[in-house]
């Protein structure tokens, strides 16, 4: 359970647009699960009352959101009721729960899994996808198969190859009155792994049918996805290298979505890493549904222990590149003729082609992220990592939303955020069960909000408790009254199973992501209580 | 077991099968000129032709009749009085000249028996000699051609040209379903109403203050009978467009005209379809 005691701060918020009615919002959510023999059963009350800062406004309400019955025996796996899925990097569906952005895609329906033979898995499964506490209008029909060589022709050494593929199509009755909706659409993958005892390479590539909707403004042209991922590790060392190309792929089991996190069917991998210091996540990576290509480049190396580099703990560093780039696109719309006449009065998405698109990129990057990260652990009680951070970030694409086209035709430019940032955190380990952990941050750009600095101390006396107290300073605001400082006061208690956490604080404006799935979360300040247990 | 597999045998030829719908292009847009859903067949809008003059002591009866019978199907009759022959000569008791090459030609190949003289779609006269002089038959008329749907909607505007010179008629025409073997007439006029000027009436009076509506002023092109629109066939669904123009001429008052689209069977004159457009 987590409740939030809102405070009116005028000063983040000075409309008062994100300060709730209620002052105090609560949610929470029981799991049940039972399990005998082959047989298991489960469900999952939630409740939103409301639903707290941050949170998708369709989270109002309470009931039980997920439910299900699964017997699994021998080769195969059934289950009915609500379950989640994945087939491959879950180009053609993944659904999947992220309490923290609102997301809970579950579908209701029937999965079957079946193995026939050692190394060939099939999984087929028909449902409707959860939006909030209602679900999607749609019907969701899924296939995928995969033959794992290795372990089906028994092969030896370390050498395998899999080889799967995935349909996926979508029932959703249409009735516009203006174009001819395909009632459905279909997607489909293949994919390959190849994996030997250093590298590991997967690749996938999937194909959508026509697909218009709200997201891709009611465009006709298919869709389609690469992602290559290539992993080599030996001794010390590991690089890793990607590559994806997404093109219109973005897949909602309905046209029209309440909200943007919403009713996703498919997931495209971001392809960057996942910040979780607190300002570079400010400027954190969202794939770009509708298109985007980038590649990633990451090396790391161990240096032993008494080497002149490793000293006497040894040391890790890693350095990554990663970006992303606009597709080239050549725009193809419609004439769009007045409603009483053929008078031509001006261009349309809807109904046309959209645009067609080459291999290369387009005119504008929307974020680019190099970083370097050092581990070292100086002594028997202090361990160290330092981290500098270089990104390129466009605001108008990942912040605001603005679509290529509306820049390419008014000859407009992104805007561009330049961001230099470092992080040292130490961990010291004062005396058995006691530890102090600070993170030192700084951010700095001249776009934007500006410089940031923030420290954060956390004080945990293990197995119970923990304290923490940070303050993130926004002093290079270029708004003087905005050079506020968030800071926050947090206490935890473990006891056995059960954690309790209380706080007060003060909640910048930003964007929050998941895996490269984002949502803007409002100003707030207030107090908050978390209960979590386990029985 | 193998009802297990059975079921998956199941779900796959159910997932192939009704895995997606391809919308080629021509077929994205179901609406692009403000249509409705494509019925298969639609109502006919009905085109009353009056050949009059300013000098026929019965016409404004005619005109009157016209007027009820308009309000009488509201939308779906349209007139236009032609000014031709002996009686729209203009003399000084009526000086003005409504008389245009259009309506001459009309008048010379329909050539009316009498005056007023109704014409209704153009129906039944292929070779001309319009007779329907009975104006108590003419709402009978009407009601018989409403009754009898057609296979053509007709989408329409009117519009000034920029440096308002012109009159600039667009028309999309959209066939209900396949028709083969069809030879189709595209005609637009152009009418003025709320004209006032000298009227005989029925009394042998004339009436200075008469108001003239439908007057046929014009034709966009200048040809009494047009220019080919459609040969051959239609396919449904398949919209056709044509853009036609006229120069104003400054007598008019434009907050009173109106233009008039026909589309017709060249081999019978029969009309198809009609609409109109103002300002």
């Amino acid at each position: 359970m987590d409740a939030a005691y809102y405070l009116r701060d005028s000063l983040i918020d000075p409309t008062g647009d994100a300060f709730p009615k209620e002052r105090i919002l609560a949610t929470g959510f029981l799991n049940l699960n039972y399990s005998a023999g082959d047989f298991s059963a489960g469900l999952r009350y939630e409740n939103y009352q409301n639903q707290r800062i941050g949170l998708p406004e369709g989270y109002i309400g309470e009931g039980i959101t997920y439910r299900y019955a699964r017997f699994a025996r021998d080769n195969y796996d059934i289950t009915v009721g609500n379950f989640y899925d994945q087939f491959g990097s879950g180009l053609t569906l993944r659904t999947y729960q992220e309490p923290n952005l609102g997301i809970d895609n579950n579908l209701d329906g029937i999965r079957i899994a079946y193995s026939p033979t050692l190394g060939v898995n099939l999984k087929a499964l028909v449902g409707r996808q959860r939006v909030f506490f209602e679900k999607s209008n749609s019907v969701i029909r899924g296939l995928d198969g995969e033959l794992n060589f290795g372990q089906t022709f028994d092969w030896e050494g370390q050498t395998n190859f899999i080889l799967g593929g995935s349909l996926v199509s979508k029932y959703e009755e249409a009735n516009d009155p203006t174009i001819n909706l395909p009632d459905n659409v279909a997607v489909g993958a293949v994919r390959t792994n190849l994996i030997t005892g250093d590298f590991n390479i997967f690749g996938e590539f999937g194909l959508k049918a026509n697909d218009p909707n709200a997201l891709n403004n009611y465009i006709y042209k298919n869709g389609s996805a690469i992602y290559i991922s290539a992993t080599y590790g030996k001794n010390n060392l590991s690089a890793s290298a990607g590559y994806k190309r997404y093109d219109n792929f973005d897949l909602r089991s309905q046209r029209e979505i309440p909200e943007i996190t919403q009713l996703t069917l498919n997931f495209l991998p971001s392809l960057t890493t996942v910040h979780t210091y607190a300002l570079p996540a400010l400027y954190s990576f969202a794939t770009q549904p509708n298109g985007e290509t980038g590649i990633m480049l990451e090396l790391a190396y161990n240096f032993k222990r008494k080497t002149p580099i490793g000293g006497k703990y040894g040391m890790k560093a890693t350095v990554s590149f990663t970006n992303s780039y606009s597709l080239d696109k050549d725009y193809e719309l419609r004439d769009v003729y007045s409603p009483i006449d053929t008078t031509v009065i001006g261009e349309s998405f809807e109904g046309s082609e959209g645009y067609t698109s080459s291999f290369g990129i387009g005119p504008y990057q929307y974020f680019q992220d190099f970083h370097v990260e050092i581990k070292k652990k100086l002594n028997k009680k202090v361990k160290t990592t330092f981290s500098y951070f270089n990104f390129i970030y466009n605001s108008s694409a990942l912040l605001k939303g603005v679509n290529d086209y509306e820049l390419e035709s008014n000859n407009l430019e992104p805007e561009i955020v330049k961001v230099n940032a470092a992080v040292l955190e130490v961990l010291w380990k004062i005396k058995k069960s006691h530890s102090l952990r600070g993170e030192f941050q700084t951010l700095l750009t001249q776009q934007d909000r500006g410089d940031w600095a923030m420290i954060l101390l956390e004080y945990s006396v293990a197995p119970n408790w923990f304290f923490a107290v940070q303050d993130a300073y926004n002093y290079g605001n270029p708004v003087e009254e905005l050079r506020v400082h968030y800071y926050s006061f947090n206490f935890g208690y473990t006891l056995g199973t059960s954690r309790l956490a209380m706080g007060y604080g003060r909640q910048q404006e930003g964007v929050f992501c998941v895996g490269g799935i984002c949502r803007t979360v409002p100003a707030s300040n207030g107090f908050s209580v978390s209960l979590t247990s386990n029985f | 077991m193998k009802s297990l597999f059975n079921i998956f045998s199941f779900l796959l030829i159910l997932s192939m099968g009704a895995a997606c719908d391809v919308i080629e292009p021509d077929d994205r847009l179901k609406n692009e000129f403000g249509f409705g859903e494509l019925p298969d067949s639609t109502n006919r809008v009905v085109l009353m032709e009056e050949f009059t003059g300013s000098k026929c002591l019965n016409c404004p009866i005619a005109a009157e009749e016209l007027r009820r019978i308009e309000d009488l199907f509201p939308g779906r009759v349209i007139s236009i009085a032609i000014h031709s022959g002996n009686f729209a000569v203009p003399d000084s008791k009526h000086p003005q000249d409504f008389r245009t090459s259009e309506g001459a030609d009309l008048d010379n190949f329909f050539d009316p028996i009498g005056y007023p003289a109704g014409m209704f779609d153009r129906a039944g006269y292929p070779a001309g000699k319009v007779n329907n002089i009975a104006i108590s038959s003419w709402e009978d008329t009407v009601k018989s051609r409403l009754e009898k749907p057609t296979f053509l909607e007709l989408v329409t505007s009117l519009s000034l040209s920029l440096d308002s010179t012109e009159l600039e008629f667009e028309l999309a025409a959209r066939p209900v379903k396949d028709t083969a073997n069809v030879d189709l007439y595209s005609i637009v006029y152009l009418t003025e109403s709320g004209i006032v000027a000298p009227q005989t009436k029925p009394s042998g009076k004339v009436d200075t203050a008469y108001v003239h509506n439908h007057v046929l002023r014009a034709s966009f092109g200048g040809q009494a009978f047009g220019a080919p629109f459609v040969g051959g066939g239609l396919t449904k669904d398949q919209i056709e467009r044509e853009s036609y123009s006229l120069t104003i001429d400054p007598k008019w008052v434009l907050s009173n005209v109106s233009a008039i689209v026909i589309i017709y069977d060249r081999a019978t004159y029969e009309i198809v379809q009609v609409g109109h457009a103002i300002l």
